[in-house]
């Protein structure tokens, strides 16, 4: 039987506060599994309890096939890396490492090789001798990472680990603890509110607002197709647009406009809300330029903005009152360059879309 | 001329730190870290001390300790005697100073940060093993100062102890009592020699501490 973590309608509540209501879920043996959300949506409680430092209210908690909700944490074998590190600042690199392996009985002589094996394994053994105060953000968590990967926890718990960073070390971390979780095979939860990160780390997403899960899946399913407005929103960059629905079948009004959709409509409610990435948006050479693209899904704007975000330029463009973010890869960008102030046409492609009822709560 | 107060003095405070001590770091602890029904009370109780007369103290301490009552009359059936010995006398100076260590080694467990020990637990170090490898370290200082603060208190007390052990020369008589006892006998050169004698104890357990608080871990 593999080492499956199972989550069962697990809830917590501060006061009146449901901080994590009802989060199902199963953690497979070796995934690595990410929670996603804004700032205060839970994640940081739901991993707590996995750690065992938070009891649910209701709920269990399975690892291993065992219900685990009332084992306290010493017992768990669950590493944990705080965001803010937390080393022993008392104590050196070396028995920072250590620190977990003198608790089991592993012979004096074992545990000096074991510690240097870790801190190979995060290229760090030359500051065995340091204290952490000497050692730079990345360097103090990377010790973290070793110190608690040294007793071989069969899952590790990572809140927001790279939060504190700067983006070129969080980058080149981020890129660290997916070659450790591949080589060493560990099961992996990992906290953050970052998208990019969830999505260029994690086997499976878990998409979390307000306690609740919103949507679990990998990242091109996520990304591809987001099952809320919220969602679509919250991971990669959406427009929306506030559409009423049409009596024609395939077609939603948007303002005094008609736009065809190729996916179907939600069943009922007068409101339509239509989502589009800013690099499903296509700029067209010149408006009347179609070539076999629906006529109706042609929208006409002023271009505020240009801003160039490393390998895309996205465009900001006022189209009636709405501002829409189109992005555009270099080599598009230098075939027809767009100044502020300049007159376009864009072009939305039906099946582009992403549709969800009502308007955007 | 007579020493007896000096050491007697220095006996009891030692005695009464040791017991504070061990009484006072638990508490300290628990106050700390723990969240019960009576925690508010717990935490009066130990302020209590610091803020009602000496002779109010005195006292109740008196009334528990002594030969008629509930402390008093259980030791008395093992033959021993507390109220106006010097015992008693380390039991006053442990009142008046335990809620000085008590709130100084609490400030310092609080900010420990309980994300270190939260780490050391998923690590596998028992909650005594974590006591002594993480919290206590990095709230040393403030132990320590907690614990010269409660020192000086213990060798200065004067209401308690009076209430409770009395002052009899060369038996219960401590070094706050005696310069007392001196200037009502108008001995002004000898209180002068105590009273000096007493800062400078006091004076060098300062700069001791002072010194100690330099060091790092
Ligand atoms: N110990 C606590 N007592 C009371 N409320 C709490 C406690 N811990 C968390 N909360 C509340 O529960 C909610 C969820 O908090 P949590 O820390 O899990 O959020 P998060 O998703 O980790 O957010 P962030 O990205 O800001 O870290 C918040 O509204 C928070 O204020
Ligand atoms: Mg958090």
């Amino acid at each position: 039987m593999s080492k499956d973590l199972i989550l069962d309608r697990v809830s917590k509540h501060f006061g009146s506060l449901w901080a994590v209501h009802e989060v199902s879920l199963e953690v497979r043996e070796g995934e690595f599994v990410c929670f996603l959300g804004p700032s205060g949506c839970g994640k940081t409680t739901l991993l707590r309890m996995v750690a065992g430092f938070e009891t649910p209210s209701a709920g269990r908690i399975l690892h291993d096939g065992r219900v685990i909700n009332d084992l306290i944490p010493q017992k768990r074998n669950f590493g944990f890396v705080f965001q803010s590190y937390a080393l022993f600042p008392n104590m050196t690199v070396f028995d920072n490492v250590a620190f977990g392996l003198r608790a089991r009985r592993i012979a004096r002589a074992r545990i000096a090789p074991r510690v240097d094996e870790l801190l190979d394994l995060v290229g760090l053994r030359h500051y065995r001798e340091r204290y952490p105060a000497q050692l730079s953000g990345g360097e103090q968590q990377r010790i973290a990472l070793a110190r608690a990967l040294a007793t071989n926890p069969s899952v590790l718990l990572l809140d927001e680990p790279l939060s504190a960073l700067d983006a070129k070390i969080r980058v080149y971390l981020r890129s660290e603890i997916k070659r450790l979780q591949r080589e060493l095979g560990i099961t992996m939860i990992y906290v953050t509110h970052d998208q990019e990160e969830a999505l260029s780390l994690a086997d499976r997403i878990v998409v979390m607002e307000r306690g609740r899960v919103q949507q679990m899946g990998s990242a091109a399913e996520i990304y591809r197709r987001p099952r809320s407005s919220f969602v679509a929103d919250f991971v990669g960059t959406s427009n929306f647009l506030d559409c009423r629905r049409d009596r024609a079948e395939g077609l939603v009004a948007f303002g005094d406009r008609l736009l065809r959709v190729a996916q179907p409509l939600p069943a009922d409610g007068e409101q339509v809300s239509l989502a589009i990435r800013p690099e499903a948006v296509e700029l067209l050479e010149t408006p009347s330029e179609l070539g076999g693209r629906e006529p109706r899904n042609v929208l006409e704007g002023e271009v505020e903005t240009v801003t160039l975000l490393g390998a895309v330029v996205r465009l900001a463009v006022l189209v009636g009152r709405e501002l829409m973010l189109v992005d555009l890869t270099q080599r598009e960008f230098d075939r027809r360059p767009a100044r502020p102030g300049d007159r376009v046409a864009l072009y939305l492609p039906p099946e582009g879309f992403m549709v969800y009822p009502g308007g955007r709560g | 001329m007579d020493l007896f107060p000096v050491w007697l003095s220095l006996r009891v405070s030692v005695l009464a730190t040791a017991l504070t001590l061990l009484v006072g770091v638990p508490a300290a602890w628990v106050l700390a870290r723990k969240r019960f029904p009576g925690r508010d009370l717990l935490e009066g109780v130990v302020v209590l001390p610091l803020v009602l007369p000496p002779t109010v103290l005195g006292y109740y301490l008196l009334v528990l300790i002594g030969s008629q009552g509930p402390i008093g009359r259980a030791l008395g059936a093992f033959g021993i005697e507390l109220a106006f010995t010097w015992r008693a006398a380390v039991l006053a100076a442990a009142v008046g100073s335990i809620a000085l260590l008590v709130k100084a080694t609490q400030a310092g467990f609080e900010t420990v940060d309980r994300r270190l020990e939260q780490a050391a637990r998923t690590l596998g170090r028992s909650e005594w093993s974590i006591f002594w490898s993480v919290t206590l370290p990095l709230a040393w200082r403030s132990l320590l100062a907690g614990t010269v603060l409660a020192f000086c208190r213990a060798f200065g007390d004067f209401g308690i102890t009076l209430m409770v052990a009395g002052s009899i020369p060369g038996k219960t008589q401590t070094l706050p009592l005696a310069i007392y006892d001196r200037v009502q006998a108008f001995q002004m050169g000898e209180a002068n020699a105590l009273a000096l004698i007493a800062i400078a104890i006091t004076l060098l357990l300062l700069l001791g501490l002072s010194r100690l608080a330099r060091l790092r871990y």
